[in-house]
């Protein structure tokens, strides 16, 4: 299957995320799910929570087609990789996961990108170790509600 | 200038089969064998076809009939094992086997040597791992055969594959007409590594379904006492970057550019 | 008398080239002939006779171990074959150090527990996760010949270390833990 073209998609999307917006992250099988069906704490980079961000997509603004090009692209990248379904999670929930010290821990940044204005990025408030930041991502993606269909996800 | 009629197998590269192997100081024991056999679940998605190979020995004694046949496993021992992958096609594109001493990963759908060597040092690495602390690898060998072909055999013209000036092609050769064959081989030390390298290059045409057929067969073997297995990948992409240059003095300039040498 | 052997001797076939087609080594390679029809049969060969059953069970408890093992090794192999942003979020594939790191550290874990699952993180580090029990294990890899892990138990307490040398001898709280996860 060859690489499809991405879709630019032209919206006006508010820089602010409020709270009770719900971000996407899209999973993939095997390299992000575990033998029982849930999502490995790997599926999120340590170092991405630390200095590049966990790239999301805000559910209200994402272009559906982005979505589609996007997985369409990624199964093609490796063979017997497949769609296993999206993550989703609110910006309030990221908020509340907290460190060691009882601190809000990760923050959401508004990210958007030449043909998705409605990326967003998770980030990690402090310069936290490699062992804080595993608990951190244990913590997340603990916190995602998954669901199958693009549907779902976008309805 | 004759009109360039001879073309590499492939669009992008001439590669029919690339090999790689491992050479042990002695013959796999049975019970090594065994272990191997064990390795049938891991290989299994990308192996489906497993198959085992066995050795009937022959026991004859005055006082047995001549026919008698004395093992000490049902059906033979354990002598090795060969896994094969197909394309949907149903082509052979990858097989593993392991017999004697010798452990063989052979490769029939190249896709530049990146993806086709990180496929096959899984492979190898998963298979070494069985003889580590009973075997002893004592050489690894990295073959490929590069095919050209010319649909008008009439008019072969030697220069299209070959460099004039290489110094692998015999004034005999040279004269000759299209159908030829010329095999060499050489050892070269390396008293810096303690290695020696074995060559092999083969040099082979043939007419076959109205074609004329060029075949280039290249061996490089590095002999080395005892290989450390996390050495693997560095002396496999030596002997790659090795024949290489070996290739690139054999092969016409023009050809040499167009498999992207 | 003595019987004496008069020859002992196997069955070869003389077309090692098709055995093994098209290689060129320096020494002849001659196979045996016979090949045993495909069989799904995974069993050994050999079962001492009158062994309790039990025996018997551990025995292909330990086989199973071993070929579950050299699976999880395989895996963490296959990792090499990753190409950039394989994870469609621009992802690196591991270096082949970090590979053998974790597969160092895998082989040295003591016998008799239960194996992790391994993952692969767009940052090139690779894990081994335990997540069973109310237990859970996340140990990481980088390719500089240390490791990372977090864990916590069944109480919620929480265990870490950064910047672990790779040894034979793990941290003892953490291989305590490992050894109380259920196979």
């Amino acid at each position: 299957m060859s690489e499809v073209e991405s879709i630019i998609t032209i919206s006006s999307v508010p820089g602010v995320i409020e709270k009770d917006e719900i971000l996407i992250r899209i999973f993939y099988h095997p390299d992000h799910i575990d033998e029982l069906g849930n999502i490995k704490a790997s599926a999120i980079p340590s170092d991405d929570l630390k200095s590049r961000g966990v790239s999301v997509d805000r559910k209200s603004y994402v272009e559906k087609r982005y979505i589609e090009t996007n997985i369409q692209n990624s199964v093609a990248r490796k063979e017997e990789r497949n769609l296993a379904g999206f993550g989703l999670i609110s910006h309030e929930t990221v908020l509340g996961i907290l460190d060691v010290k009882n601190s809000t821990a990760l923050h959401v940044k508004s990210d958007p990108i030449s043909n998705n204005q409605a990326h967003a990025i998770i980030l990690a408030k402090n310069n936290y170790l490699r062992s804080e930041l595993k608990k951190l991502r244990k913590d997340l993606v603990d916190k995602f509600k998954s669901v199958k269909s693009i549907e779902e996800a976008l309805s | 200038m004759s009109k360039n009629t001879t073309k590499p197998l492939k669009k992008e590269h001439a590669v029919q089969e690339v090999i790689f192997s491992l050479q042990l100081a002695e013959q796999l024991s049975s019970d090594t064998i065994k272990k191997f056999f064990s390795l049938k679940d891991v290989f299994k998605k990308e192996f489906p076809h497993f198959e085992e190979l066995k050795q009937l020995v022959l026991q004859v004694t005055p006082s047995l009939p001549a026919a008698n046949v004395l093992t000490n496993e049902a059906g033979g021992i354990p002598a090795g094992m060969r896994l094969v992958h197909t394309l949907e096609n149903g082509a052979l594109d990858w097989s593993i086997h392991v017999e004697q001493n010798m452990i063989v990963i052979t490769c029939l759908d190249y896709k530049g040597w990146e993806k086709t060597w990180s496929k096959a040092q899984v492979y190898l690495q998963t298979l070494a791992e069985q003889i580590i602390g009973t075997s002893v690898i004592k050489a690894i060998n990295l073959q490929y055969t590069n095919i050209f072909l010319s649909s008008n055999p009439d008019h072969y013209d030697l220069w299209q594959v070959f460099n004039e000036k290489s110094p692998y092609l015999t004034d005999n050769i040279k004269k000759t007409g299209s159908l030829w064959h010329l095999f060499q081989g050489w050892l070269e030390e390396n008293a810096t590594l303690n290695l020696r390298y074995l060559n092999n290059l083969n040099l082979a045409t043939l007419v076959k379904d109205k074609e004329h057929v060029t075949t280039i067969t290249i061996l490089r073997q590095a002999q080395i006492d005892n290989l450390v297995l996390e050495n693997l990948d560095k002396v496999m992409n030596e002997l790659h970057d090795d024949l290489k240059k070996i290739l690139g003095n054999v092969l016409a300039t023009r050809m040499a550019k167009e498999i992207g040498l | 008398m003595s019987n004496e052997i008069l020859e002992r001797q196997s069955l070869y076939s003389q077309t090692s080239s098709q055995r093994v087609p098209g290689l060129i080594v320096s020494s002849t390679l001659a196979f045996a002939t016979l090949a045993a029809p495909l069989s799904l049969n995974n069993l050994p060969t050999y079962i001492p006779p009158n062994v309790s059953s039990e025996l018997i069970g551990k025995f292909f408890a330990i086989e199973q171990e071993n070929v579950d093992k050299q699976k999880l090794l395989y895996t963490i192999r296959s990792y090499s074959t990753y190409e950039k942003n394989w994870d469609g979020y621009e992802g690196v594939p591991p270096k082949n150090k970090t590979i053998s790191d974790t597969t160092h550290f895998l082989k040295h874990l003591p016998d008799n527990i239960k194996l992790p699952y391994a993952g692969l993180s767009g940052d090139g580090e690779i894990n081994l996760f335990w997540d069973k029990d109310s237990i859970y294990i996340d140990i990481g890899f980088l390719g500089n010949n240390k490791f990372s892990y977090y864990a916590r138990d069944n109480s919620g307490k929480e265990i870490s270390g950064d910047d672990i040398v790779i040894s034979d001898t793990l941290p003892t709280e953490l291989i305590n833990l490992i050894k109380t996860i259920s196979i």
